[in-house]
C-alpha cells in the first residue's frame, strides 16, 4: 500500500471528496486516492512521477498539462484503452495498466529504442528498409508491432451509444470567466443557453489560476451561482465541442454520447492552451506547464514536488509561483526569458516572499536523476539571439520545473467555422481578424488575458448573441483590448547540442527532426507536418503546433503570419468511434406481404434495402436450395406459382400533359398507347446509358401507371419530379411503391386461378398480352396487367397494400386446385433467363446502351425529343461494339464452373463478360447471357470463357430467347399440363 | 366468402402485446396494450395504422373538397381537424390527406364520390402506417433520430427523415401527441427503432384506445377470440 505523502490539506474549492476513498490498481500495485481524483492525480499524490512511455523512444514521462492532453500518460482498463489518465476518473476496482510498454512502465523493455534515438531520425522509415524488396514484410511487422499506443480489444462488448440532434439559441463553449460571463448575458436577454466544458466542473481557469485572488475566488462563485440558478442556461460539465460544421453545428461529446448541436449563435470562449518551452530534457518526469502543477494544487490539494524552478515569460508565471510559496513549495528560483522580467506589484509580492528572479535567463538543460526522473537544472543567460551565456551557467537542484513561457489559442472551432485570423504581436499569438456570422469570440482564444477584461469581453459576446437573435436591442460594447507585456514569448525554442529538445511529446519529435525536415525542402507548414508528423499525435498539436511554426518561420525568415497555420479538421479532440457510430441505422423496407413468406419459411435476401423471398421451404434443410428452386421453376412452367413483386417502383403519372411527360422520360412511344393496354418503358441518362426499365400501363387519357426495378424507384421518381418541374407540364407524379401490394400469378393456369376471385373477363379479348384492367379481385379493388416476364401465361395483380396479405392467401387458396406454388427471385431469375429477358443492372453496366442490348427497338428516334436521344442517335451511327448474347456450355465434363462476371476473351483479350448463368431445368442445360463482340453473335457458333480457375471453357451462342421462342406460352395457347 | 380485412404493417410487432383486440375499421386493432401505462405522461407507442384515409391532389383538388364540405387548411402543411377524430392535412399546394378516426367514414365516403378521379382532381391511394408517440420525454426520443427540432413550439406538419427514412410528423397540437405518418414498407424497422429508443427510456406500447377512447367499446376480433379460447 502506498502512503500518500503529496496531499496538502483539505482547501476550498477543491474537487475531491476526502469522505470517500478509492482504491485501484496502477500497474500490479494498489494505490489509493479520493472520488474526484483523477488517476493522475492520484498516482502523484501517492508520489509517482513516472507515469508513462513515449510514444518511440519509450522515455519516462509525467505530468504535462492535466488538461485531457497527457497522451503519454494513457492507460489501458481492460476492455477500454488510450484512456487518458490525466482526466481519468478513479473508481474501485479499476485496473490499469500504461499504454505502449513491453513489460510494463519500470522495467518496459523497448525503453533501449532511447539509445538508438540518432540511428532513428524523423523519417527514417521512408528511406530505409525497402530495400532489399524481400526483406520489407519482415521490416514492415516489426515496425507495426513497435507502432501504435494501446490495443484494441476485440472481445470488449459492444456498447450502444446513442447519437442525438439538440438545439439552442446560444451555444458557448468553455465555462471559464469568459463563457460564463457571456451565457448570463445572453440568458438574460432570454436566450435558452447551453454551455459545454470539457472539464468534469465548471470555472475555468478560475478552478486553478487565481493565485492568492480572493476576488478571483469570488467572482468564481458569483458567476458559478447565478449560472446555475438560471431557467434559461444548461450547463454541460464533462463535454466537448470536438467539431464545428456548416450553420452552427457543433458536435459536443460526453461519456456516452455524441450530440449533434444546432446553435443560432455560437460564441467560442475555449480559452488557451498552454505551451511548453523546449530545451534539452524538458520531458522528464517533473517538468511540466505551470498550469498543470496550479491543477494539481487546487483541484486536487497534490503537492507534486517540494523544490521548484519556474521558467517563465509572462505574468502567469509569477502568479504561478505564489500559488506554489503557497503550497509550501520552496521556489528555487524563476528564470525570466524577458530581460525586463516582471514589474509591478505580482513581482513585488514574488520577491517579497524571498524567490529570486533571474532576469534574461533560460534553462538550458533539465538532469535527471538515477530513476530517470527530474532532479536539477541549468540556468544560463539568454542574448538577444536566443544563445545561451554557458560562462554564467547555475546549476540548481529541484524535483519540479515548471514552464510558463505562453499560451497560444484554443481556435481550432474558429478555423473550422472559417475564422480568418490574424497574428497579433501585442499578444504574440493569432486572433480572429474575421468572424463568420452568428459566430464570436471572446476570452483568451480573442487574445484578451486579463480577469476583468475576459469578464468584459464575455458579456460583450453574449450581447452581440443577443442582438443577432433579435433579442437585445441596445449597445454592444468594444472588445478589451489588451494591456501590459505579451503572454507569449516568441521563440521559447532552444538548440543543445545533444538534442532531447522536444516539440512534439505525442510523436517524440526534438527540434533538430523539424530542423532536418526543413533542410529536406519540407518547409511549407503542411509538408514539414506530413513529413515529420509534428501535431499528427493524439493531442493534435495542441502542445507542438504553435512552436512548430515558429521554428518553421524562423528557418524561413519570414513572419509567423506568412507561415501560416495547418488545417484544422473536426475532431480536434479524439473522440471514441463508439460514439461516432452511435446507433446503428439500416433502414429496410419489408413487403406487405413479408409476414406470410416469412410463416412460409422464405428464406430472404436483400435487394437494395428491401428484404424479398429468394427461396421458400428453406427450413428443409434435407433439400438442397438449389433443388428448392428449381422446384419452383417448374411449377411455374407446368402449373402456377405466385411471386411478391410489391418491390417495384409505382408511378402514377396523372395529368393533361401525362402522355408528353413520359415521352420525354422515356425512349418508347405514349401518345398513341391505347386506354387499357400497356407498353415497356425503357430509360437512358443523357450520354444514352440504360438506367431503368418497367412497363407503362394506360387506365385513362390523363392516367399512366408506371413501375420501375426495385432498386431503382427512388432514383427515377427523384428525376422525374425534378424534370416535370423543369419542363412545366401539368402531370403529376405521385409514388405509389408502399401503397400498393402487387404479385404476379405467372403460369399455365394461372388464368383459372385468378378467375376463381374476379367475375372480370380476364380471357385472352378482353385482356390479352399487354393489356390492363381494373377489376375487383377477391372483393378487393384491383389493378390488372397481363405480363410475361417470366415466359408464361401472366397477371400482375396490384391492391392496396393493406388488403395485400388478404388477396395472397385468396389467391393462394384458389390456386391449391392447380399446384400453385409461391416462387422467389431466384426461381424468377431463371424463369425470366429461360426466356431471354434481360435485368436492367444484372445484364447492364453504368455504360451499357439499348443497342448492345438488343433493345434498339424499344427507341421512338423520330420522336422530337427525349432523354438521351442524341447520344443514341450518335451510338447508333458508330454501331454497337459489344452485344448480349444467349449462350449454353455443353456437357463435355468439365468441371470448371462459369460464373457471372467470368471473362470472355477472343483471341487472348477480353471482349465481355458473363452477366446471367444459370441451369435451366426446363431446358436441361446451362444457359446464360453474356457480352461478346458483334461478330461473334452467331448461333452455334462458340466462344471463350474463362472460368473457374482460369480454364478456358468453349460456350455455344444460341438464339435467344432460350424457351418458348414463338411466345406460345405467355400468349396463354401453349396446351396444358395436368396437375396432380 | 367473408369481405377481406384490412392488415396493419405493424400487425406482426404487436402480436403479443394485445390485453384486447378489436376490429377498427376493418382492421385487426390492438386497442388495449398488455402492462399499458394509465398517465399520459408516460412515455408510449401506439399502431395506428387502422385509421382510414383518402389522398387527393390536382389542380382542382381544394375546389372538390370544399364541395364536398370539407374544411381546408389554409396554408400548405396545415392542418384542420375534422370532429369527432377526423383530420384534414394539406401536404401540398395542391394536396390533402382526409383521415378519419377510428369511427369516421369521411374518407371512405369522399374516396367513393371520387372514384377514379375528375379533370384535375385526382384520387392518390394513402396506405400509410402511422404511429403514434405520447409522453414527456417523446421529443428525447426523436432527439435521437431526427435533426428537426421538435421541442420548438409548431403545429405544422413537418416532412423529414426519422432513423434515415421519410415521414411526416405533426407534432402535438389539438392532439397531445406525435402522429408519425411513413411508407407502410419501412414501418416494421420504424416501429421496432423507435420501440428500442421508447424502451430505453422506460416507455412502452399502448392500444388505440388510450389515445381513442371511441374505439374501446368496439367488438372483439375473430383473431383474439381465437386467443382467448386457447
Amino acid at each position: 500500500m502506498t502512503d500518500v505523502p503529496a496531499r496538502l490539506p483539505a482547501r476550498s474549492g477543491e474537487w475531491i471528496d476526502r469522505d470517500r476513498v478509492v482504491e485501484f490498481r496502477f500497474e500490479g500495485q494498489v494505490y489509493r486516492g479520493y472520488a474526484g481524483d483523477t488517476v493522475t492525480s492520484a498516482l502523484v499524490a501517492a508520489g509517482r512521477r513516472t507515469l508513462g512511455r513515449s510514444f518511440k523512444y519509450h522515455r519516462q514521462r509525467g505530468v504535462l498539462s492535466l488538461a485531457n492532453h497527457d497522451v503519454n500518460v494513457m492507460v489501458d482498463d481492460g476492455q477500454r484503452t488510450n484512456l487518458r489518465a490525466d482526466v481519468l476518473p478513479i473508481s474501485a476496482g479499476l485496473e490499469l495498466q500504461a499504454v505502449n510498454t513491453k513489460g510494463g512502465l519500470t522495467g518496459d523493455r523497448h525503453r533501449h529504442i532511447n539509445r538508438m534515438a540518432k540511428l532513428l531520425p524523423v523519417g527514417f522509415y521512408y528511406k530505409t528498409f525497402h530495400r532489399p524488396r524481400r526483406l520489407f514484410p519482415f521490416w514492415e511487422r516489426r515496425i507495426r508491432a513497435l507502432a501504435g499506443l494501446g490495443t484494441i480489444k476485440r472481445d470488449a462488448p459492444r456498447v450502444e451509444t446513442p447519437k442525438r440532434y439538440d438545439f439552442c439559441d446560444v451555444l458557448v463553449i468553455g465555462a471559464g470567466p469568459t463563457g460564463l460571463s457571456a451565457a448570463l448575458a445572453a440568458a438574460n436577454n432570454g436566450a435558452q443557453v447551453v454551455i459545454a466544458d470539457e472539464n468534469a466542473r465548471a470555472g475555468g481557469s478560475l478552478t486553478h489560476q487565481w493565485a492568492g485572488d480572493a476576488e478571483a475566488v469570488e467572482i468564481r462563485e458569483r458567476l458559478l451561482s447565478a449560472v446555475d440558478a438560471h431557467e434559461n442556461i444548461d450547463l454541460r460539465t464533462g463535454t466537448t465541442a470536438a467539431g464545428y460544421y456548416a450553420d452552427n453545428w457543433v458536435a459536443l461529446v460526453d461519456d456516452i454520447r455524441l450530440s449533434k448541436m444546432r446553435a443560432g449563435q455560437v460564441i467560442v470562449a475555449s480559452g488557451c492552451f498552454e505551451q511548453p518551452a523546449v530545451f534539452h530534457g524538458n520531458d522528464l518526469p517533473g517538468v511540466m506547464l505551470g498550469s498543470g502543477a496550479q491543477r494539481l494544487l487546487h483541484r486536487y490539494a497534490v503537492r507534486p514536488f517540494q523544490r521548484a524552478v519556474i521558467l517563465a515569460a509572462n505574468s502567469d508565471a509569477y502568479r504561478l509561483a505564489l500559488d506554489l510559496v503557497a503550497a509550501g513549495i520552496e521556489v528555487a528560483t524563476i528564470a525570466d526569458l524577458r530581460t525586463e522580467g516582471e514589474t509591478g506589484p505580482l513581482a513585488e509580492r514574488v520577491t517579497a516572499e524571498g524567490v529570486v528572479v533571474r532576469r534574461g535567463c533560460g534553462v538550458y538543460e533539465a538532469h535527471a536523476d538515477k530513476n530517470g526522473e527530474l532532479s536539477g537544472v541549468v540556468v544560463a543567460p539568454v542574448t538577444a539571439e536566443g544563445e545561451f551565456d554557458l560562462g554564467r551557467q547555475e546549476s540548481i537542484s529541484c524535483d519540479g520545473l515548471l514552464m510558463s513561457v505562453g499560451w497560444t489559442p484554443a481556435a481550432n472551432l474558429l478555423y473550422q467555422a472559417g475564422t480568418k485570423m490574424d497574428y497579433a504581436d501585442a499578444v504574440q499569438q493569432f486572433v480572429p481578424a474575421e468572424l463568420p456570422d452568428n459566430v464570436h469570440a471572446a476570452g483568451r482564444v480573442n487574445g484578451v488575458h486579463d480577469l476583468r477584461q475576459q469578464l468584459a469581453d464575455g458579456e460583450r459576446a453574449g450581447l452581440a448573441a443577443s442582438l443577432a437573435l433579435g433579442l437585445y436591442s441596445g449597445e454592444v460594447p468594444e472588445q478589451p483590448r489588451h494591456e501590459g507585456g505579451s503572454p507569449n514569448h516568441p521563440y521559447p525554442i532552444f538548440d543543445h547540442p545533444k538534442g532531447k529538445n522536444f516539440v512534439d511529446f505525442d510523436e517524440d519529435l526534438q527540434l533538430k527532426d523539424l530542423l532536418n525536415a526543413c533542410q529536406e525542402g519540407f518547409d511549407n507548414i503542411e509538408l514539414m507536418k506530413r513529413y515529420s508528423t509534428v501535431g499528427m499525435g493524439p493531442s493534435q498539436g495542441k502542445h507542438s503546433n504553435m512552436n512548430a511554426v515558429r521554428i518553421l518561420a524562423r528557418h524561413r525568415g519570414q513572419s509567423i503570419m506568412a507561415t501560416g497555420t495547418t488545417t484544422a479538421r473536426p475532431y480536434f479532440h479524439p473522440v471514441p468511434l463508439k460514439l461516432l457510430a452511435g446507433r446503428s441505422f439500416n433502414p429496410e423496407r419489408r413487403t406487405s406481404l413479408h409476414e406470410w413468406h416469412r410463416a412460409a419459411d422464405a428464406r430472404f435476401v436483400h435487394v437494395g434495402d428491401w428484404l424479398r423471398p429468394e427461396v421458400y421451404g428453406a427450413a428443409d434443410t434435407n433439400r438442397p436450395l438449389n433443388e428448392l428452386v428449381l422446384k419452383e421453376v417448374t411449377a411455374v412452367r407446368r402449373a402456377v406459382g405466385l411471386i411478391d413483386v410489391g418491390t417495384l417502383g409505382k408511378l402514377d403519372i396523372r395529368g393533361p400533359d401525362a402522355a408528353e411527360f413520359l415521352e420525354r422520360i422515356y425512349t418508347g412511344r405514349f401518345s398513341n398507347v391505347k386506354h387499357g393496354r400497356m407498353t415497356l418503358a425503357l430509360r437512358c441518362d443523357e450520354s444514352g446509358v440504360v438506367t431503368d426499365d418497367g412497363i407503362a400501363a394506360r387506365f385513362a387519357g390523363d392516367h399512366f401507371y408506371v413501375t420501375a426495378s426495385t432498386t431503382r424507384s427512388g432514383a427515377v421518381l427523384q428525376d422525374m419530379q425534378h424534370w416535370l418541374m423543369r419542363w412545366g407540364l401539368d402531370a403529376t407524379v405521385v409514388n405509389a411503391t408502399g401503397h400498393f401490394a402487387a404479385m404476379n400469378l405467372a403460369g399455365p393456369y394461372s388464368r383459372h386461378v385468378l378467375a376463381e376471385l374476379t367475375s372480370a373477363d380476364i380471357s385472352d379479348d378482353s385482356l390479352p398480352f399487354g393489356g390492363v384492367a381494373t377489376a375487383t379481385v377477391a372483393g378487393v379493388p384491383a389493378r390488372l396487367m397481363r405480363v410475361g416476364f417470366v415466359g408464361e401465361l401472366g397477371f400482375e395483380i396490384h391492391v392496396p397494400a393493406q388488403f395485400g396479405p388478404a388477396v395472397w392467401e385468396r389467391v393462394m387458396a384458389a390456386g391449391k386446385q392447380f399446384d400453385i406454388c409461391p416462387f422467389g427471385v431466384e426461381a424468377q431469375r431463371i424463369l425470366r433467363l429461360e426466356k431471354g429477358i434481360p435485368i436492367v443492372g444484372q445484364d447492364s453496366d453504368g455504360l451499357t446502351n439499348p443497342f448492345e442490348m438488343d433493345m434498339g427497338w424499344a427507341l421512338a428516334m423520330s420522336k422530337p425529343f427525349f432523354i438521351g436521344q442524341r447520344s443514341l442517335q450518335i451510338l447508333q451511327r458508330r454501331g454497337a461494339e459489344r452485344v448480349l448474347a444467349g449462350f449454353s456450355l455443353p456437357r463435355d465434363g468439365n468441371a470448371a464452373q462459369v460464373r457471372e462476371s467470368h471473362l470472355v476473351i477472343r483471341d487472348g483479350e477480353i471482349v465481355g463478360r458473363v452477366t446471367s448463368v444459370a441451369y435451366s431445368p426446363t431446358l436441361d442445360r446451362i444457359i446464360g447471357l453474356a457480352y461478346v463482340a458483334p461478330a461473334q453473335n452467331l448461333p452455334e457458333s462458340t466462344v471463350k470463357i474463362r472460368a473457374d480457375g482460369g480454364v478456358l471453357r468453349s460456350a455455344t451462342v444460341e438464339r435467344l430467347p432460350f424457351y418458348d421462342p414463338d411466345d406460345l406460352a405467355q400468349a396463354g395457347v401453349a396446351s396444358l399440363q395436368e396437375v396432380s | 366468402m367473408t369481405d377481406p380485412m384490412r392488415t396493419s404493417p405493424l400487425s406482426q410487432q404487436l402480436e403479443g402485446q394485445a390485453a384486447r383486440l378489436a376490429v377498427v375499421q376493418e382492421m385487426n386493432t390492438v386497442v388495449e396494450a398488455r402492462n399499458e401505462a394509465e398517465s399520459s405522461a408516460a412515455l408510449t407507442l401506439c399502431d395506428a395504422s387502422a385509421l382510414p384515409r383518402f389522398g387527393i391532389c390536382g389542380p382542382r383538388a381544394a375546389r372538390w373538397l370544399t364541395d364536398q364540405a370539407v374544411a381546408l387548411p389554409r396554408a400548405v402543411l396545415g392542418t384542420q381537424a375534422l370532429p369527432p377524430d377526423g383530420l384534414c392535412l394539406r401536404t401540398g399546394e395542391a394536396e390533402f390527406i382526409v383521415e378519419d378516426g377510428p369511427e369516421g367514414s369521411a374518407a371512405s365516403d369522399l374516396a367513393r364520390a371520387l372514384g377514379c378521379g375528375l379533370d384535375g382532381v385526382y384520387p392518390v391511394l394513402r396506405q400509410d402506417a402511422q404511429i403514434l408517440l405520447r409522453g414527456e420525454q417523446a421529443c428525447d426520443v426523436l432527439a435521437q433520430v431526427c435533426a428537426v427540432n421538435f421541442r420548438a413550439p409548431g403545429e405544422r406538419l413537418v416532412f423529414t427523415r426519422l432513423a434515415g427514412v421519410s415521414c411526416a410528423v405533426l407534432p402535438p397540437a389539438s392532439q397531445p401527441w406525435f402522429r408519425i405518418w411513413i411508407d407502410a414498407t419501412h414501418a416494421v424497422y420504424l416501429w421496432q427503432t423507435l420501440l428500442q429508443i421508447v424502451r430505453e427510456l422506460d416507455g412502452g406500447v399502448s392500444g388505440l384506445a388510450s389515445f381513442f377512447p371511441r374505439c374501446s367499446h368496439r367488438s372483439k376480433s375473430p383473431a383474439h377470440t381465437k386467443e382467448q379460447t386457447k
